[in-house]
């Protein structure tokens, strides 16, 4: 192919108008075809499997989503009880933990709340003052094609906490331009953070 | 909050998975010389104004498509204006007022595409609209250097290699016309 292309530009170079004009044609077509190719094999839509079991969802999924984001809110309920919400897609969170959206879950999971749990245990890492904390998991609630799910950490005195660390490596294997943003109130001090593949610890200090 | 949703904006066009995006914006103006920059403008514009009223629609729930019209509507505008690129040899005969309400009806469609599935992951009630609106504003300049790109080859094309503007029109539009064929076909 390239051999044809250089071919055509050397005639194109030596011939005059008329046959300059077919050899125009000759390569426009040429660079039409292999962009064209190129692009398609881009992959610019994202196959959609339609998920089956009821027992794995919570929704049919029926839209595509090209934007590769996933956004956490953490907010302080009171000085002593913080709420995490994560809202992410479904169908990355699924492909993020080796399954194939519209599969059976494996009789490993014992439900779709485990998996989530497992997903969010494996990607999502807290600590207050250098001390890990472990949420504890409250509900998940499903809006085709998103998926929201709250966790709770109790019994903390935030007038007494310093920083609070969050590490996320939530579907970074999944997409490479995975953006992970955090959003951080917590006694009336606001922060967002916007994390990837590069920065995947936020760090909030809180001002007493 | 707002800067990091325009980068994401911007990130988001400027990027081959959001090839069906750039290959509208680049049929769009691909009938006009960097002389007639003026037109191009405001062709984006109408566009971006358009993309402004379905986030404000969208936000509102005024209106509500199901995604996977929208998803089949996209490649048909491109197609459309791609055709209209092919039909039309004599610019001059167009009205430029049409022209310039289809790029922001167009607008209008593109801009339901992602408003539907972000407003899911970011919910209706929690100040979605500070991050659509920065998540807009990014793929808007994002848009301008695109266009600014294509303008830039197009007049390599026209000035410096001497070939007929015309050429550039069919190529884009022949190109922008097999992509989005497929991307419909692969939709199904």
């Amino acid at each position: 192919m390239s051999k044809l292309i250089i071919y055509t530009i050397i005639i194109s170079v030596i011939t005059k108008n008329y046959f300059r004009k077919a050899a125009y044609d000759f390569l426009l077509m040429i660079f039409v075809l292999i962009f064209s190719a190129h692009a398609v094999s881009a992959n610019a839509y994202k196959q959609i499997v339609p998920l089956e079991n009821p027992n794995i969802l919570f929704f049919q999924q029926t839209s595509f989503h090209d934007i590769h984001i996933s956004v956490i809110d953490i907010n302080a309920i009171s000085s002593n009880k913080v709420e995490i919400k994560i809202k992410t897609f479904y169908d990355d969170l699924v492909t993020s933990m080796g399954l194939i959206p519209g599969d059976k879950l494996p009789s490993k999971y014992k439900g779709p709340d485990d998996l989530i749990i497992k997903f969010v245990e494996k990607n999502l890492k807290f600590s207050m003052d250098n001390k890990a904390i472990k949420p504890i998991y409250a509900f998940s609630k499903a809006s085709n094609p998103a998926i929201w799910t709250t966790l709770e950490v109790d019994n903390i005195d935030l007038n007494k906490i310093k920083e609070i660390k969050i590490e996320n490596t939530l579907l970074l294997k999944v997409h490479d331009d995975q953006v992970n943003i955090v959003n951080v109130n917590i006694l009336g001090q606001k922060e967002s953070y916007s994390l990837d593949s590069k920065t995947k610890q936020a760090l909030f200090k809180i001002k007493h | 909050v707002i800067g990091i949703y325009l980068k994401l904006g911007f990130d988001h066009i400027l990027n081959l998975s959001a090839i069906d995006h750039i290959l509208f914006v680049l049929t769009l103006c691909a009938v006009y010389t960097v002389g007639e920059w003026k037109k191009v403008l405001i062709l984006v514009t109408a566009f971006t104004i358009g993309h402004s009223l379905t986030l404000g629609l969208s936000v509102y729930d005024v209106v509500h498509f199901k995604p996977s019209i929208v998803e089949h509507l996209i490649p048909i505008t491109i197609i459309f204006t791609a055709l209209i690129n092919l039909w039309n040899k004599d610019k001059k005969s167009q009205s430029m007022n049409v022209l310039y309400a289809m790029a922001c009806f167009f607008g209008l469609i593109h801009g339901l595409g992602f408003s539907n599935y972000l407003k899911e992951l970011l919910g209706k009630e929690e100040g979605i609209l500070v991050p659509l609106l920065g998540f807009n504003l990014g793929v808007e300049g994002g848009q301008i250097i695109i266009v600014a790109c294509g303008m830039l080859l197009n007049y390599i094309l026209i000035n410096v290699l001497n070939i007929n503007p015309r050429y550039w029109t069919v190529v884009v539009s022949i190109i922008a016309i097999i992509v989005s064929t497929y991307l419909l076909v692969k939709l199904g």
